[in-house]
């Protein structure tokens, strides 16, 4: 590291300690995150471009911490709702709901977010080392994703989820995941701008969003399938401990970095946001988890919130790399973070550090000063959040509905979004009566144009040399085709092998 | 003599019997239902997936084949037929095609008959009226507080009368009650996301 280097960073670490002002903003925009991101339903993409508009008045510094607290705070907060009352409040913490609604309904919910909250600050923090000692090699690495590549990791991501959250019958999964890529090809297509599956509606015409999805598929169905039960189960009042033993996190260290580090170079990809991070991690941690503990995957299991928790925060570090070296967004929450970046006048780009001397320090520092804030409130929160969540689901659910309608309402302040909610949420229970799990299908929805625009991107620049010049020309994409293929041989042959063995009972 | 006895009550008590196919107690009966559920399930998908290759044949090809709008809901759809149909081998593959379908029917109509079932039509059907009430209902009362408008809109007025009245059903509180929590929350809700937040409400459109 050079001394202009050095200098550059106790240039901002003095101007951070010396304005208080810069700490209570953190601290405002971390609580605001995790309550939002607690709420079912609202997303941290919507966290950010909503709060956005409140930088409009606030200095550079103010504005970049501000942004940085709510990104930070509302990651976690998703874990929440997930575990508390099984409805995430984001897509990304999907798995955490699995595992950790499983605990909470054994009375470990308060472990259970002391588990995901200590992986959340782990992973911020492998985020955000890797992003100071590895800038160039990320990039470099992240950089040799092409259309080919995006097109198969998309794919990739749909596969595992679908294979991992239905592991009985992987096909009903896939199947689910193939109905969300359907759902997510309605529109304008993003090549030609030909209409697709819109039956002449011009509300279809800009496609579904997968917000209204992801509220009505959880959100909805939740409160459709437990309502009208006659005695729904609440969650134990009773917090217990909430903060998992010093070595117990030890223990799981090799399992933070693994997933630390996948979190990272994903959100380094632009375009691959937390969702494929957290399913990734969470599948990868399921094949070298041992024995006894994948038992326990899908049932409540620690290691596996752990997995998921530290990718998806570790994915912030990892999305600002890209936003930050490129001017190219990590994922839409990264985006918002360019947008406030933009209103205040700053070039983000391979300028960024002879434009903006020092600005990249102080977003880092921010990164963990806001990582610290998430981690004193979220104890702060989590006993009453048990407690207000295990208040009866006949009262806590009927409450959701209507931020379930703002929610979907709030994307594009469409009404049409709202429909799309109801629908989709009496889809969703109707596919889980028949045993198709959700998660898949919302994740399909949010890759299905990433992967359609970048397949046909890919095949129009082979068009000429020969289509399948792309599979030695890509090495990086013929790798990851491999992996897509063993997924579904996986999925289809071994599954079915371990299940006749008795080993896997989801 | 006894279990004979209780098997004449069971066949004699709707409830019972609902709970019974409902898979509580008989575990086999639940497996037949599963499987007539995958099968019912893979025809549903097959033809879903059929119609939407027959659209993605039809949409329209401006450039190469290469960059069709239609080319990854075709292949999609394809593989969805594929899928659909290994899951109705499966299906079969567990037990015979006649007694699973038989076991799905008399579970859904089980299922429409017992509490739940009418309970769960009923709350869909509080959601449909709620959603369509915000969306066809617009109007705005302002009653000036202090220094400025307070702004009660339809949106408020639908989503507190509709939670009230979920409430009153399903929390099976006092009326009062329960307008009185869906008033609070209700108020606290859009107060927070109007005025905190800048945020439209829904009433608007």
């Amino acid at each position: 590291m050079s001394a202009a280097i050095g200098g550059q960073i106790l240039e901002q670490l003095a101007f951070i300690a010396q304005t208080p002002w810069l700490w209570m903003v953190c601290l405002l925009g971390v609580t605001l995150g995790i309550f939002w991101g607690a709420m079912p339903g609202l997303s941290t993409t919507m966290a950010m471009t909503l709060l956005v508009g409140l930088t409009v008045g606030m200095t550079q510094a103010v504005a970049i911490m501000f942004m940085l607290g709510v990104y930070t705070g509302s990651v976690f907060g998703g874990a929440i709702s997930a575990v508390l009352i099984n409805i995430p409040g984001t897509p990304d913490a999907v798995p955490t709901m699995i595992e950790g609604h499983a605990l909470a309904k054994k009375g470990e919910g308060g472990l259970a977010l002391g588990t995901a909250l200590a992986a959340s600050f782990m992973g911020n923090w492998v985020g955000i080392i890797l992003l100071i000692a590895f800038i160039p090699a990320v990039l470099f690495f992240a950089l040799q994703f092409r259309s080919w590549e995006m097109f198969l990791l998309s794919l990739w991501g749909i596969a595992v989820c679908g294979s991992m959250s239905s592991t009985d019958m992987p096909i009903k999964g896939w199947i689910s995941g193939w109905i969300g890529l359907l759902v997510a090809f309605i529109g304008l297509d993003p090549i030609h701008g030909v209409s697709r599956f819109t039956f002449g509606s011009f509300a279809l015409g800009d496609g579904i969003n997968f917000i209204p999805v992801l509220i009505g598929l959880f959100g909805l169905a939740e409160i459709l399938r437990v309502l009208p039960q006659k005695s729904p189960a609440t969650i134990p009042s009773e917090v217990g401990r909430v903060l998992p033993p010093i070595r117990t996190l030890f223990r799981y260290a090799r399992v933070s970095l693994r997933s630390g580090l996948i979190g990272t170079v994903i959100g380094a990809i632009p375009g691959a946001g937390a969702n494929i991070a957290s399913f990734f991690s969470y599948d990868v941690g399921r094949r070298r988890a041992s024995q006894k503990e994948r038992a326990r995957w899908g049932k409540g299991s620690y290691e596996a919130i752990i997995s998921a928790e530290v990718a998806n925060n570790a994915n912030v570090g990892g999305s600002m790399l890209p936003t930050l070296a490129l001017g190219i967004p990590g994922n839409a929450a990264a985006a918002a973070v360019l947008a406030a970046l933009e209103l205040k006048n700053v070039v983000v780009g391979p300028l960024i550090q002879t434009e903006n001397p020092g600005l990249i320090f102080y977003i880092y520092i921010s990164l963990i000063i806001a990582n610290f804030f998430m981690y004193g409130m979220a104890v702060l929160l989590i006993k009453p959040c048990v407690k207000l969540f295990s208040l009866p689901r006949t009262l806590l659910m009927p409450l959701i509905l209507p931020i379930c309608v703002i929610g979907s309402f709030a994307v594009n302040l469409n009404y049409f979004d709202v429909y799309v909610m109801l629908f989709s949420g009496i889809f969703g229970y109707v596919l889980h009566r028949f045993g198709f799990p959700l998660a898949p299908l919302v994740l399909a929805v949010i890759l299905g144009p990433l992967a359609d625009e970048n397949l046909r991107r890919a095949l129009l620049v082979f068009e000429d040399a020969g289509i399948l010049n792309v599979l030695w020309d890509r090495k990086l994409g013929t790798i990851l085709l491999l992996v897509v293929l063993y997924t579904f041989y996986d999925g289809i042959f071994k599954r079915n092998d371990r299940n006749s063995n008795g080993e896997v009972h989801g | 003599m006894i279990t004979g006895g209780l098997h004449q009550i069971m066949h004699r008590l709707p409830v019972i019997r609902s709970l019974l196919s409902v898979g509580l107690v008989d575990n086999r009966s639940k497996r037949k239902a599963e499987t007539g559920k995958d099968f019912a399930s893979a025809v549903v998908i097959g033809a879903f997936a059929m119609v939407f290759m027959v659209l993605s044949l039809r949409l329209e090809v401006p450039g190469s084949t290469y960059t069709a709008p239609g080319m990854l809901p075709f292949i999609v759809s394809l593989t969805l037929f594929f899928m659909a149909v290994g899951l109705g081998i499966g299906a079969l593959r567990q037990g015979s095609l006649g007694g699973s379908l038989g076991e799905l029917a008399r579970h859904l109509k089980n299922y429409a008959v017992d509490q739940e079932g009418r309970r769960t039509v009923m709350l869909i059907g509080m959601v449909f009226l709620y959603v369509f009430l915000v969306a066809v209902l617009s109007f705005d009362f302002r009653v000036p507080v202090f220094f400025f408008d307070f702004e009660i809109t339809s949106y408020e007025v639908v989503s507190i009368l509709a939670i009230g009245m979920i409430l009153r059903i399903f929390w099976k509180k006092s009326l009062v009650r329960c307008g009185f929590v869906s008033l609070i929350m209700i108020e606290v809700l859009v107060s927070v996301f109007r005025y905190g937040f800048g945020m439209i409400m829904p009433e608007a459109f």
